[in-house]
């Protein structure tokens, strides 16, 4: 971005970029490795029916800051929208942080993709409660948290987590309660919603420490 | 006197408008780029918008002087573009009409803005130090601080990758300490950024401040040895996004 600045970027003019709209079919044709599907509608639309490959940021002030962190620059961006008058705010949005580079929007939403019977992708996601009652059976799930400190309410990631990374064994935590939450209970936008954009943050940004959590409700084993 | 602050949430990104309501002419400083807000308002107002200024060169959002210069052109009269030349050629935007130096200064009607080299942030980073000549051409009335100072926090200086920040932190120091100080308390702060920017990890959640309060609250501003002042500053800053580095 500050490079794009020193260099001087390009002009736009009165016409904002990506207002073509695609159909369906149109989008399905366009799927290739110079493209990328942005998809801005709630996280909880996205993990039940997404196009495959697609990234999830939900339309909010929070958008550009993700944006800017986790999409490319060099590829086009097709926008799956939640409805078409959601698109020219998305598109304000990722030209204030130098996404210029956006071909259009689906014009009839996620419905009309599936209508087609192209290809749809899901995420599992699980309520706090039904991971803490995973957490509690015989063999437990391991949890990987890949919030930063403060998302998780530490002042600072150096304070480091609420407890230690590896507990004595037998040791004994209050639950889940601060510790692990699922992508549909993190809340404020903050949380990567797809574990695609999660892995890229985690390959990009420079300091965030990824902690270990352990199960141990009701006396279940620690999976270090 | 016209004077009117844009704040858009999310990127917590501050600019601003400032003019002279007797000769028509209005200043926009560091302007997004989607422009269209600015050029609705000079309409409404009924003013020209004459000059653009940058603070420095921005991390975390695109500039849109150059946009609005494109477009005010486009009517016509194309705005004269000034930007901090401090940082060397390769900071140095290539849209600025004028390369800015410290002291520089530029009327308005009689609104003047003079330009204070306060490294740190960036290296090049200027405030726009703002006098109300028909009040006093001696006292200055309020700043545009860029990501120099911010309502409760400095702006950080590790942007630029690990050689660069503890040069910048020393710059900062110097800008803090010795570049600072003549502001009187009463002068108004108007910082590039609230709460929430990713370009500070205090920042409270107004929107303007003064010298005398920052002086007073702003944990960054109190004297400290430079090793000490240096180490508290650099703790704890959020993650370094992607978008923010210098590539």
């Amino acid at each position: 971005m500050k490079k794009l600045n020193a260099e001087g970027p390009p002009v736009l003019g009165a016409e904002l970029p990506g207002q073509k709209r695609f159909t369906a079919k149109e989008v399905h044709e366009r799927l290739c490795e110079h493209c990328l599907v942005v998809d801005v509608r709630s996280k909880e639309a996205f993990a039940a029916a997404h196009v495959p490959g697609s990234i999830n940021i939900p339309l909010g002030p929070s958008l550009p800051t993700w944006a800017g962190w986790v999409l490319p620059y060099d590829k086009k961006l097709l926008i799956i929208p939640s409805q078409p008058a959601d698109v020219p705010g998305v598109v304000t949005h990722l030209i204030r942080v130098g996404l210029d580079q956006i071909g259009g929007y689906l014009e009839d939403g996620l419905d009309a993709w599936e209508s087609h019977g192209f290809e749809i992708a899901q995420l599992d996601s699980l309520s706090v409660h039904a991971l803490a009652t995973r957490c509690a059976a015989q063999t437990p799930p391991f949890v990987l948290d890949v919030r930063t400190g403060s998302e998780m309410g530490w002042r600072t990631s150096r304070d480091g987590p609420p407890h230690p990374r590896r507990p004595a064994p037998g040791a004994r935590r209050r639950g889940p309660d601060r510790g692990v939450r699922s992508p549909s209970s993190a809340g404020r936008g903050t949380a990567a919603p797809s574990p695609r954009r999660s892995s890229k943050a985690a390959a990009t940004a420079t300091s965030p420490t990824f902690w270990r959590h352990e199960c141990v409700e009701s006396g279940g084993a620690a999976v270090a | 006197m016209f004077f009117h602050q844009r704040f858009i949430p999310g990127l917590a990104i501050a600019s601003y408008m400032i003019g002279d309501e007797r000769t028509k002419e209005v200043a926009v400083i560091d302007p997004t780029r989607d422009v269209d807000e600015y050029l609705r308002i000079a309409r409404d107002e009924g003013l020209r918008i004459t000059h653009v200024f940058e603070t420095h060169v921005h991390a975390d959002f695109v500039s849109g002087s150059a946009e609005l210069k494109a477009r005010l052109a486009e009517g016509g009269t194309a705005p004269t573009v000034h930007a901090s030349g401090m940082g060397g050629k390769e900071w140095t935007p290539p849209y600025a009409d004028h390369v800015v130096r410290d002291g520089d200064e530029v009327a308005i009607g009689s609104v003047r803005l003079k330009a204070v080299h306060t490294p740190g942030h960036t290296p090049e980073h200027v405030m726009w130090v703002v006098f109300d000549d028909t009040r006093s051409r001696d006292v200055p009335w309020l700043a545009f601080t860029g990501d120099f100072l911010f309502v409760g926090d400095v702006g950080r200086p590790d942007l630029l990758g690990e050689e660069a920040r503890r040069q910048l932190a020393h710059q900062l120091y110097r800008s803090v300490f010795d570049v600072l100080p003549p502001l009187p308390e009463f002068a108004e702060v108007f910082p590039a950024h609230g709460a929430g920017s990713l370009c500070g990890k205090a920042i409270g959640s107004r929107r303007s401040s003064t010298i005398g309060f920052e002086r007073r609250f702003n944990t960054s501003l109190k004297p400290a040895a430079e090793g000490e002042w240096t180490e508290r500053l650099l703790n704890g800053h959020a993650a370094r996004a992607a978008v923010l580095s210098a590539e």
